[in-house]
Parts: structure tokens; C-alpha cells; sequence
């Protein structure tokens, strides 16, 4: 009867550690990644801005001005983990800075840029195709959590056609303009490939909240771009 | 027999560490326990 008496409160107190791991992964992880946001909005912004020489700069008298774009090579200096650009969708308060790499660590300091394969980025956590940055043509393409670690994207099914990202580079300022949403399963090669050529931002993260077993995927394509 | 103030005390205390390492235990293995990003 002894027995019985101390497995029973046994088992309550592991139920109240199963608890509070839940809680430590739906608020605590919260904390976690703030902290990193902190971080890496104080190394974005204490960066130099990029301005491009006006032999290098094709938008100078061109009577068609092309949106600024990245350094060549500019993955090159980039690494996991890295602050990238600052992405804001105002109509779901979302403002987060977009780390290099998607990786597990990564996504938790904030949304991840995906990265082509090269020396510390592997599959599955990187894209044989060319990385592609704000500005420039193809998809660039940010990942983010739905749920946990300060789940940037939790809102990301209330994002409609028509809502506008806006996208702070050190090379440039982007709006892209919201034209479709979809869920598709994990992996949808489709995903990443842009179909006209045209320079878009698509955002994929998990669905339905709190699974893996689908991709909630927003498209957007480059309305707006000035210099930095 | 009645227990002192001290002796419940005590045995909460076991209690609640037990319930802390579960969740310890949990949170370290966590990358096994939950989906990759989700």
C-alpha cells in the first residue's frame, strides 16, 4: 500500500517535469531567441552599408533603374548564423532579422535564409541551386518556426495576397508584394525554383502549428527597391 | 503518527527534484524527442 502511495505522487511529480518541458518549449525557447534577435540587430546594424561605385551601379542613368543587388560572391563571407537582412510583414507584426543557413541552430536565433551547398552548409539544411539574395532574380528563400523559439512565423496563415514584406539589406531596401500562399508537403522541389525568372521572397515554415508534416508556403514577388 | 513541518518539507523537495530532472532529462533530449524546426 506504501508502494502504491509513493509511485502515485511518483508519477505526478514526472508529470509535472513533462509540464514543465512544455512550457520551457513554448515560452521558455522565447527567451532564447529574443536574446539572439538583440544580438544580431546590434552586429546588423553596426555593419557598414553597401554602396555600390557608379561603374558598378547599372541603375545609374539607366532609364530602366534595376533594383540594387549584393556584392558578387557575397555568400562567400557569409557564415551560419550570420544576420543577412531584416524582415518586417506589418500586417502579421512581424519584424525579425533572417539568419544565413537553416540548420537547427540557426532557426533558432530567427528565420533562416537558405543557403546554397557549400563548406559548412549540407544537405538537407542547404539547395544545390545558386543562393539567392534580396534584389536579385530567383527565389529567395526564408525559413522559419511556426511554433517554438519565438515562432516568427505563428501568423504566417493570416498573411493574404496583396500584404507587403518589407526587406532591409546593407546593399538595399525591398518591398515584395504577397501573390499567393499554398501548403505543400515537406521537400516540394518546386518550392525553391522561381518559374518566369522573376525576383521573388518565399517564406515556407511548418503546418499545421505544432507539426512538421506539412510546408505552409508564402510567395511575394519585388515590388519596390531603393538603395541603402 | 504525525509527520513534522520539516519532514513534509523534505519529502516535497524530492519530489520537485524529481519533476525538475524529468524536465531536464526532456529538454536534453529534445532534438530526438520533437520534429527537426517545427
Amino acid at each position: 500500500m506504501r508502494f502504491l502511495h509513493n509511485f502515485g505522487k511518483f508519477l505526478i511529480s514526472v508529470g509535472v517535469g513533462i509540464l514543465l518541458f512544455v512550457l520551457w518549449t513554448l515560452k521558455g525557447t522565447d527567451i532564447y531567441t529574443h536574446n539572439q534577435q538583440r544580438h544580431l540587430e546590434a552586429e546588423f546594424d553596426a555593419l557598414p552599408r553597401l554602396t555600390l561605385a557608379p561603374e558598378e551601379d547599372a541603375s545609374v542613368d539607366d532609364p530602366d533603374p534595376k533594383p540594387p543587388k549584393p556584392p558578387v560572391n557575397f555568400e562567400d563571407d557569409l557564415k551560419a548564423g550570420d544576420p543577412v537582412f531584416r524582415m518586417a510583414i506589418p500586417s502579421i507584426d512581424v519584424e525579425d532579422m533572417v539568419v544565413e543557413g537553416v540548420g537547427v541552430d540557426d532557426l533558432r536565433k530567427g528565420p533562416g535564409h537558405y543557403p546554397s551547398c557549400r563548406p559548412e552548409f549540407e544537405k538537407p539544411w542547404c539547395t544545390d541551386f545558386e543562393e539567392v539574395f534580396p534584389g536579385e532574380k530567383g527565389r529567395v528563400i526564408v525559413s522559419g518556426h511556426r511554433t517554438t523559439y519565438g515562432a516568427p512565423f505563428w501568423g504566417l496563415d493570416k498573411v493574404k495576397n496583396g500584404d507587403v514584406i518589407n526587406v532591409e539589406t546593407l546593399w538595399g531596401r525591398y518591398e515584395y508584394t504577397v501573390f499567393k500562399k499554398e501548403v505543400v508537403e515537406p521537400d516540394t522541389p518546386t518550392v525553391v525554383v522561381s518559374i518566369d525568372d522573376a525576383a521573388e521572397l518565399v517564406i515556407t515554415t511548418c503546418n499545421p502549428r505544432f507539426s512538421a508534416s506539412e510546408r505552409l508556403v508564402v510567395y511575394a514577388r519585388l515590388s519596390e527597391a531603393r538603395p541603402a | 503518527m504525525k509527520r513534522t513541518w520539516k519532514s513534509r518539507l523534505g519529502e516535497f523537495a524530492i519530489w520537485a527534484a524529481v519533476a525538475i530532472a524529468t524536465a531536464l532529462i526532456m529538454i536534453f533530449f529534445s532534438e530526438e524527442l520533437l520534429p527537426n524546426n517545427f
